[in-house]
């Protein structure tokens, strides 16, 4: 069975917050070459399960294995798009230096930059059509163009498995588009995307599969399958709202 | 406007006080003679104390890129205060033998320092600048107490820790301006080989942990390198400005640089320049404080930058409103020229003055003026008329350059209207102003794209013609023509 | 590591904790504590009137002036540099409750005019010992032509000066205790009469340095009362101040004149830091002459040599004076 490693088996991950669960008992395995979105109401948990992966958050139970490794070495693997608040834009960086970022994890350290570091980069920028703009620092550009920046660095990582935590919220739709496009392209080559996404709306469009996750994971599969109205009302509201009022009233009781 | 004044003023005021300072005591000849004195480098003073400035201000140029980009301004002025305990208390230790005793001490007071901020914000919800502010004020405190004490013992030639507040150059020896070059070896050693790591942390620190950078670690060798440099800048300009000379040089640099390299390499150069002209002022006369100038001679240079840069600069900025302004006034006013010759159907070459104010809406004095730097730029010609108490009664025709001028901007003002209804679907009577704005920054380039899209057009919105380069270099246009 | 590290800090809180506690209080009671001559508590002042003086050099001589009829209550210690020496709360309790403050003034204790105009606001008597001093004995200090004529302070080294100094605050404290006049007034005759004789010692010793060598070289210019009397030329490297820095073109003419004037010697201060005048001397490769007493005296354990085969204790005028001597000739001989 180990021989093919997949991308991301989770088992009974549980993660709280003052001990307030925010992801409880989830159970998810992502295969090779698989784009997949991941939905649910604010607070869910999407984000939280994203830097589970990436060893941000520490879990309280349960585990997670990337390409069959955990730890460290499992990072080298993976390309993190994470949201863009972090980041401090009056940093003295161009657009080429960041996307330069990208290929530390093959150069290494104590080492400089080779020459072919900087051809990935330039070519990454060239497929989300950010070439004209490599001198710019990065605090001059809007916020799509930003984010087509860092997903060319995280594209000059050459990973096999892609996180994105909401790449398309505040961007224009030109870069939507491109977005798309990349993903679409990313996945046509082999590699395992997985994107938290914010909009109902055009979710089905974009994503062949699909996860559904309110604490609890609700569903995972096609999105035929899943797109429902049943399991999407379980998702965003209604039966569900008991385990959120238990889980208030279980962080009360411990109080007293 | 008042605020260039203002900044104007005290610029003005720092030069002056700097050099009165100088001043105080000599005249020129001797300042001449001090100069050569001071660049021969034939006392052995001078060298080794122009060469402890030289590594001082370029270790806290290079470090101080750092603390300005991480924004760690103030946590260079706690390490600088915090140090004073750690200094009183390598004093008693050593009873003042040797700065090396106190040097140690200085050291361990800045890590008590760094680990009780690490505390602080890892136990409590205190922010990073409170609990700066309380480490900074308590330690210096402790510092303060302990002086207090040590001026009672017998050995206390308290005068060796006042010149750790502020600075005391004539004390500098050999030794003290080697470790000050310790310092600034490895400051340079830390950026040449973790540069790119230095970089990620700066700007994105989720991204260089999730390709497993060791965050935490990178940052408590920054802060170990940082509070060295400044404890071994100490003994030149003190404990109180020593935070002044982590900061100026880079603010300094990074007026004008964008990248991180370019700002390193400016900052220590700034650095460097500050403590020599610090250091060459102070030693034009007597008992002049050689750390302050440094102070000051950085703040200098901050000023000009600020105003003379090129690129941003305050003046080049103000220099180049002006230029624009004209710029547009007179395209305007050649503009004007074109419709009323437009009007007449380009059958008379010649418009009167008073034309000229009617249709620009102004009264024929302003009119005049606007004539005059026309004249000067060899775009028109007037012909005044025999009775000077009628102005208005003159006329003026258009050069070939003017003519060529006018029709470029009348050009660019029509094509784009006419862009802007045809491809972005403005409504005829919303495209006036836009082009108003858009015609005097329309390039060349831009404007071949245009009359490419819209398949070199003849009429503009309004129905009025646009002029091409044909009409221009046949220098007029024959509206009969087709 | 986020995790181990908070462990380890944990930990170590509760130790650091309690030791932190402990020197933190060490360094609050230390903070008030009194130098050796300080007498500890207040038994004695409900008996005695008590008279606080300022600076070493007026210790000793009011201390030998009224002898046992007050308790003399000095601020600095030996070694302490009075012109940067800043009073502690210790210091203003003391200066509240005397009934006389005896300070140097000429502006020598730079930082205590403050405390010494709120006593005064207080009503609490002071006497400035240098006051009355003739004008004509005062060198004005005027370096540089811009500053204001500022007199050199140090007058104790001019035997004359100090003996009209010691006769004045005779004088002075015999109006705050009449019945002890007799007393004051043959304690100064014996102190007059021994400035007299070590005064003609030390310009004897000083005729024993060849003429073209008789040159003082120290950290700051306290000594040109000194060199007036004994005829020597004095050469300093910061002004009459410690609070000026000395700045690089001073450190540069003075190693110049030393170099030119090819003198052999110079000279430490015991309440001045050493580290410019060690730094000089490596540099023109002299020697350390030893260390002199210029504002503040030694210390009682100390004693040295003088006329008569008499010893004196460091911590007195003529302890002082001589030692200075004997250290500046046997260097410049």
């Amino acid at each position: 069975m180990n021989h093919i490693q997949v991308p991301l088996e989770i088992h009974d991950l549980t993660i709280s917050y003052s001990k307030r669960p925010v992801l409880y008992g989830i159970d998810l395995t992502i295969n090779e070459g698989s784009l997949v979105g991941v939905i649910g109401p604010n607070g869910a948990g999407k984000s939280t399960l994203i830097k589970s992966i990436m060893g941000v958050t520490k879990p309280d139970g349960g585990w997670i294995k990337i390409f069959g490794q955990s730890g460290k070495r499992a990072y080298r693997r993976i390309s993190y798009v994470p949201q863009r608040e972090m980041v401090d834009w009056d940093f003295p960086v161009s657009v080429m230096d960041v996307v330069l970022m990208g290929r530390y994890g093959h150069v290494g350290w104590f080492k400089r930059i080779r020459p072919k570091d900087r051809t990935v980069a330039k070519e990454c920028l060239e497929k989300v059509n950010m070439l004209p703009f490599a001198d710019r620092q990065i605090g001059k550009l809007s916020g799509g163009q930003q984010q087509r920046v860092f997903l060319a660095r995280a594209l000059a990582q050459e990973s096999d498995l892609y996180l994105m935590d909401e790449p398309f919220s505040g961007v224009d739709a030109m870069t939507e588009n491109s977005i798309v496009n990349l993903l679409q392209e990313l996945r046509s080559s082999g590699k395992t995307i997985v994107v938290v996404h914010h909009d109902l709306s055009n979710a089905k469009e974009y994503f062949e599969e699909l996860v559904l996750l309110n604490m609890r994971l609700i569903a995972h599969g096609k999105t035929k399958d899943v797109f429902t109205k049943d399991l999407l009302q379980k998702t965003y509201g209604g039966k569900l709202t008991i385990l959120s009022e238990i889980a208030d009233q279980s962080v009360k009781n411990s109080v007293n | 406007m008042k605020k260039y004044v203002c900044l104007g003023v005290i610029l003005l005021f720092i030069l002056i006080t700097q050099f009165l300072h100088a001043q105080e005591i000599h005249q020129s000849s001797d300042l001449y003679d001090k100069t050569i004195q001071f660049f021969s480098f034939k006392e052995k003073s001078v060298r080794v104390v122009i060469t402890g400035i030289v590594l001082m201000g370029c270790g806290c140029g290079l470090m101080g890129g750092f603390v300005v980009t991480r924004k760690l301004s103030l946590f260079g002025d706690t390490l600088s205060h915090a140090v004073l305990p750690g200094v009183a208390v390598g004093f008693i230790w050593s009873q003042s033998k040797n700065s090396v005793g106190i040097i140690i001490g200085a050291m361990i007071a800045g890590f008590i320092g760094v680990f009780l901020i690490s505390l602080i914000r890892k136990t409590t919800r205190i922010h990073l600048d409170s609990a700066l502010g309380l480490v900074l004020s308590g330690l210096y405190a402790i510092g303060i107490c302990l002086l207090t004490r040590i001026q009672k013992l017998d050995y206390g030639n308290q005068s060796g820790i006042d010149h750790y507040l502020f600075g005391q150059i004539a004390g500098l020896s050999s030794a003290d301006t080697m470790i000050i070059g310790l310092s600034t070896i490895l400051t340079a050693l830390f950026i040449l080989i973790l540069y790119k790591e230095m970089l990620i942390t700066g700007f994105d620190q989720a991204f260089a942990s999730s390709i497993g950078l060791p965050i935490d670690l990178l940052q408590y060798i920054l802060w170990t390198l940082l509070a060295f440099t400044v404890i071994t800048s100490l003994q030149i300009v003190g404990i109180i400005l020593v935070s002044a000379l982590l900061i100026i040089p880079a603010a300094t640099s990074s007026l004008i640089t964008q990248r991180m390299g370019s700002l390193l390499i400016c900052s220590a150069l700034f650095g460097i320049i500050a403590g020599l002209s610090g250091c060459y002022l102070s030693f034009l006369g007597n008992h002049l404080p050689t750390g302050p100038l440094i102070v000051l001679s950085s703040t200098s240079i901050f000023l000009f930058v600020l105003f003379l840069n090129p690129k941003n600069g305050v003046l080049f900025e103000k220099l180049n409103f002006m230029k624009n302004k004209q710029k547009v006034l007179i395209e305007n006013t050649l503009k004007a020229i074109y419709q009323e010759l437009e009007k007449k159907d380009f059958t008379q070459d010649q418009i009167s003055l008073n034309e000229l104010a009617k249709r620009r809406r102004r009264s024929v004095a302003e009119v005049q003026k606007e004539t005059d730097i026309l004249v000067k730029k060899e775009y028109i010609h007037i012909f005044k008329k025999k009775s000077p108490k009628l102005p208005g009664e003159s006329t003026i025709c258009l050069t070939p350059s003017g003519w060529s001028e006018a029709c470029r901007i009348v050009r660019n003002h029509r094509l784009w209207e006419l862009y802007l209804t045809n491809q972005a679907q403005y409504a005829p009577d919303h495209v006036h102003e836009d082009a108003e704005k858009i015609e005097h920054i329309l390039g060349n380039e831009t404007v071949r794209q245009i009359e490419k899209i819209l398949s070199n057009p003849r009429k503009d919105p309004h129905g009025k013609l646009i002029p091409s380069q044909f009409d221009i270099d046949r220098g007029y246009i024959n509206l009969n023509s087709k | 590591m986020i995790f181990a590290t908070q462990r380890i800090l944990f930990a170590g809180l509760k130790l650091i904790h309690f030791h932190a506690s402990l020197a933190f209080f060490t360094i609050l009671a230390s903070c008030g504590s009194d130098t050796d001559q300080k007498q500890t508590d207040s038994q004695l002042s409900n008996e005695k009137m008590s008279i606080v003086v300022t600076t070493t050099h007026l210790n000793d001589i009011v201390s030998r002036i009224v002898e046992d009829r007050f308790k003399v209550v000095p601020l600095m210690g030996p070694g302490v540099d009075p012109h940067l020496y800043r009073p502690t709360s210790r210091d203003a309790l003391a200066i509240s409750k005397a009934d006389l403050i005896v300070f140097h003034g000429m502006m020598l204790e730079g930082k205590l005019a403050e405390t010494l105009q709120n006593s005064r606001n207080k009503g609490v008597p002071s006497y400035n010992a240098t006051e009355q001093i003739n004008p004509k004995k005062i060198i004005g200090y005027s370096k540089s032509s811009k500053s204001v004529n500022h007199p050199d302070p140090h007058v104790w080294f001019d035997p004359s000066i100090w003996s009209d100094v010691v006769q004045n605050l005779s004088d002075r404290i015999s109006i705050l205790d009449p019945e002890g006049k007799n007393l004051y007034k043959s304690n100064t005759e014996k102190i007059c009469a021994e400035i007299y004789l070590v005064n003609e010692w030390a310009k004897k010793r000083v005729k024993e340095i060849p003429e073209n060598q008789r040159k003082l070289i120290t950290s700051h210019d306290a000594f040109q009362y000194f060199g007036r009397s004994m005829g020597l030329n004095v050469v300093a490297l910061q002004g009459i101040s410690t609070t000026a820095e000395a700045g690089l073109a001073d450190r540069v003419n003075l190693v110049n004149t030393i170099k030119k004037e090819k003198i052999p010697a110079i000279f430490i201060e015991s309440s001045v830091n050493p580290n410019a005048i060690n730094e000089i001397a490596k540099e023109c490769k002299i020697s350390i002459g030893g260390k002199l007493y210029s504002d503040a005296l030694g210390r009682g354990k100390d004693f040295v040599v003088g006329p008569n085969r008499v010893s004196f204790p460091c911590n007195t005028w003529s302890g002082m004076m001589i030692h200075n001597v004997n250290t500046i000739v046997d260097s410049l001989k």
